[in-house]
């Protein structure tokens, strides 16, 4: 059978490298990475080495990625975020599923999948401080709709004005307008656009900032609207 | 009386206002990439960007092995302490027939003996 044929070469592969140091995989993809972890029940080894080269290969951008949440998380936090997101990598590795269609650069595929992964731990590490359920499992591989949608062509064309307008508005927001505003954007992103905080995330918020959740939902609506007077503003000085 | 038209509808505006703040915010590392197409802009940011030390574990296996040391103490020990539920499970196991007592007391000195055992480890 071909997928046998598949794993055998594979292991070929590895017993080859034995003893080497991961470099053994510096010709394989992500999702070929991910193939030899999700092997983890048959050939432990094998698997742990293309564990050591997916880290290798990612730890700086799930770091910078998980930044994002340095505000809600503290700097300690971020780095358990980025361990517990490895973590979870190697444990669902069998559950990543390649869709050669949506894009040719197998690398960001991986890369967008281990965002939703980091993002799921993120939520649901805040829904279980209240006592919530946990986010169902499936979430990692919902297919989402991008809020940007670029050619490659138009990856390093700089930011219209309006665009500058937005970015130096987010830069006059203070710590807490942020924080909520990064962890309700989150939230909304989760496939009902622009919904209301839900009660357990704004409690959440609530309890750090020693506020109420209502406090806590016009704290977003004035980061909202600072942003949006802003941006009005600096239009209208052109 | 005819309804007049609206030039704009504010939810929509709203929505449209709600997509450009999360463009600006993901292009500011605020939010985490969730499709390709994200990924590509962070990537730009990354590579435009001086980026802060990355997490630096000395052998990233560490990081599975305490893990799995984690799953190791945290696995709840069956609970047998109430006879009931153990002779209830017991007589499941064997098909609902009696045990003979010579079979009873063999089983009961290997429980003396294990739990002799396990305390003195």
């Amino acid at each position: 059978m071909p997928e046998e044929i598949e794993v055998e070469s594979r292991r070929n592969k590895m017993s080859l490298a034995e003893g080497s140091q991961p470099k053994a995989f510096g010709t394989d993809t992500d999702e070929d990475l991910l193939a030899y972890m999700a092997m983890q029940g048959e050939d432990r080894p094998g698997a742990e080495e293309a564990f050591t080269e997916f880290y290798r290969r990612h730890k700086r951008y799930l770091s910078y990625i998980c930044r994002a949440y340095q505000g809600t998380l503290r700097e300690d936090g971020v780095s358990s975020l980025v361990q517990d997101t490895f973590l979870r990598v190697y444990q669902k590795a069998h559950k990543y599923k390649p869709n050669p269609s949506s894009c040719d650069d197998s690398s960001r595929r991986v890369k967008a999948w281990m965002g939703r992964i980091a993002r799921n731990i993120f939520l649901s590490q805040l829904r279980h401080s209240q006592n919530q359920e946990e986010l169902p499992d499936d979430l990692d591989t919902k297919e989402y709709k991008s809020v940007f949608q670029r050619s490659p062509a138009e990856e390093n064309v700089p930011p219209s004005a309006r665009k500058r307008f937005f970015l130096e508005a987010l830069d006059t927001l203070s710590v807490k307008e942020r924080d909520v505003l990064v962890v309700s954007a989150e939230w909304c992103r989760l496939g009902q656009d622009f919904q209301r905080l839900p009660d357990d995330i704004s409690q959440e918020l609530a309890a750090k900032y020693q506020s109420t959740p209502e406090a806590i939902r016009q704290t977003r609506k004035r980061a909202k609207d600072k942003i949006r007077a802003f941006v009005e503003s600096r239009e209208n000085e052109k | 009386m005819k309804k007049k038209p609206t030039k704009s509808m504010p939810g929509s505006n709203e929505a449209n206002f709600d997509l450009e703040l999360s463009q600006a915010m993901l292009l500011k590392g605020w939010l985490l990439p969730l499709t390709e197409d994200e990924v590509a802009i962070a990537e730009s940011a990354i590579e435009k960007e001086s980026v802060g030390p990355a997490l630096e574990i000395a052998n990233p296996l560490e990081l599975l092995k305490a893990e799995s040391e984690k799953k190791k103490t945290a696995s709840p020990r069956a609970d047998f302490q109430n006879e009931q539920v153990e002779q209830n499970l017991a007589w499941a196991a064997r098909n609902g027939k009696e045990i003979p007592p010579e079979v009873r007391d063999m089983m009961r000195k290997d429980r003396e003996r294990a739990e002799t055992e396990g305390y003195d480890e």
